[in-house]
């Protein structure tokens, strides 16, 4: 599994890092995620990133399931 | 209870007198100002950070009453890009404390989600956040009230040849689609954002108004939160009332009835207004580039963007305030703990080193996030329902007023309003 944060959809809200720390960071307040580019989920965090993704107002986490 | 459409075809004398933005702009004690961005965009040149309140900055003095300004308070400005951003994101520096120094707010939402900051501020939102997210704005708000309500409203106005579809769609679909989806009776509507706006049946406000309209709106919430906490309903105050909030604890809770009054109100107030002033911004703006409007109809697709476009070029909000909780340094100005941070969203939405000639609404322009609907944890929380309002509104007019174009017949629109709740003056159209 890996996420994608698009550049521009996400506001800084945190909400991503309020439900799941334990896979969403933050950087200067907006997800450490952001950018073109899409993150692996580390085994065992899949819940977390659904979760994630789930709480952003913005729709901004993709999840992709491989 | 008279039924929705029976309701949204009367035509009711108080909606023009509430929903009328230089009306509004007295009502709050702020004055009345034409164009304030070519201002805002050449102090926003000479520093990103000035120390002062914005309305002062701006030339308009102190007396000029503007919303979020304390007499005799140290107050800094941010308006680039970059610093507004900042403040809006780093929520427990710059925080939403401030909302307990103005007097309204305090009255109306002191135990509400906008007075909050960090992991409290977290708890509260968090529950009530999904139910205006993207998706639920594009099916459960759109099936329980934007699509009918659209509908009923257009079928009105339709069968005229000119109207202030300011007033006539662009007011009434928001107040009565936020109203109603909360669960509050059609019949109740009007004499709710009434009690809301502390104005009574000629408009006018007095102090006496706004404390009957405090009693009146928490005494009108009160009954449908008793019942809908036995009983619920597919509405959002029985999702309110049934939601778990966490708590420090690591528990859960319900909202209190005091927390869910509160949030009504800031809810609705803010959804009947905003939308409608920022709807009528974007029209306002296609009317008056005919060439965008024409690409727009050729290319329904275009129409998220134009809304995104009409918030960016000018937010119905200027200017939002935050306290610091500590002496900080932003954009090389040090703001000492204790002062007064005004945001102006309006000028950091017009940021050159962010927008090629950023004064152009230009709906063609690449894509990037405004500041419009604010940003970090207490971005606007119903801003997908607004923006599918605006869809399903602009799209009916597309479909079932062709030509639409101003009525020259009338005096000409103008965008108008104080730093706060700006929108045009009327949007008169004729068609066919």
């Amino acid at each position: 599994m890996k996420v994608r944060v698009a550049p521009d959809l996400c506001c800084g809200a945190q909400r991503c890092w309020e439900v799941a720390p334990e896979f969403y960071t933050l950087e200067d307040g907006f997800s450490a995620f952001v950018g073109e580019e899409s993150h692996a989920v580390p085994p065992g965090l899949e819940d977390a990133a659904r979760r994630g993704a789930a709480a952003c107002p913005e729709s901004a986490i993709q999840i992709i399931e491989e | 209870m008279t039924g929705y459409a029976e309701v949204l075809e009367q035509e009711d004398p108080r909606i023009a007198r509430i929903f009328d933005v230089e009306a509004e702009t007295h009502h709050s004690g702020s004055i009345v100002i034409d164009d304030p961005f070519p201002r805002m965009q050449e102090l926003m040149a000479q520093a990103p950070v000035h120390k002062g309140a914005l309305g002062s900055l701006l030339g308009y003095g102190p007396e000029a009453g503007f919303n979020f300004h304390i007499e005799g308070q140290e107050t800094y400005t941010a308006l680039s890009f970059k610093a507004v951003s900042r403040t809006l994101i780093e929520n427990d520096v710059f925080s939403s404390e401030v909302y307990h120094r103005f007097e309204v707010n305090e009255y109306l939402f002191k135990n509400g989600i906008l007075h909050l900051s960090g992991a409290e501020h977290r708890r509260m939102r968090g529950p009530i956040q999904p139910f205006f997210s993207p998706a639920e704005a594009q099916t459960w708000w759109n099936r329980k009230a934007i699509e009918e309500t659209v509908d009923i409203l257009m079928s009105k106005i339709e069968r005229k040849q000119s109207a202030d579809i300011f007033l006539e769609l662009l007011a009434r679909m928001p107040v009565h689609v936020v109203t109603a989806s909360f669960g509050i009776d059609p019949d109740e509507v009007v004499s709710f954002r009434m009690a809301l706006l502390g104005v009574d049946d000629d408009g006018v406000t007095s102090e006496r108004d706004r404390g009957n309209g405090e009693q009146r709106s928490r005494a009108i919430l009160q009954r449908y939160i008793t019942a809908r906490r036995k009983d619920p309903q597919d509405d959002i105050i029985s999702k309110i009332v049934h939601a778990d909030v966490p708590t420090a604890e690591g528990g859960t809770r319900r909202f209190t009835d005091d927390e869910v009054i509160e949030n009504c109100r800031l809810i609705v107030l803010a959804g009947g207004g905003t939308t409608w002033r920022q709807g009528g911004i974007t029209l306002f703006a296609l009317l008056n580039n005919p060439e965008q409007f024409e690409a727009l109809k050729a290319d329904r697709s275009l129409l998220p963007n134009v809304i995104l476009e009409s918030a960016r070029w000018h937010p119905t909000d200027l200017i939002f305030p935050r306290v610091a909780t500590k002496d900080v340094e932003l954009e090389g100005v040090e703001i000492p703990k204790g002062a007064l941070v005004h945001m102006c969203l309006g000028a950091a939405n017009r940021d050159p080193s962010r927008w090629d000639n950023p004064e152009k609404f230009d709906i063609f322009r690449p894509v990037q996030r405004s500041l419009a609907f604010g940003g970090g944890p207490h971005s606007c929380l119903g801003q997908h329902v607004a923006r599918q309002e605006i869809v399903v509104a602009f799209n009916a007019i597309m479909d079932r007023l062709p030509n639409l174009r101003w009525d020259s017949s009338k005096p000409p629109a103008r965008l108008t309003g104080g730093l706060f709740a700006r929108g045009p003056s009327a949007l008169p159209v004729t068609w066919g």
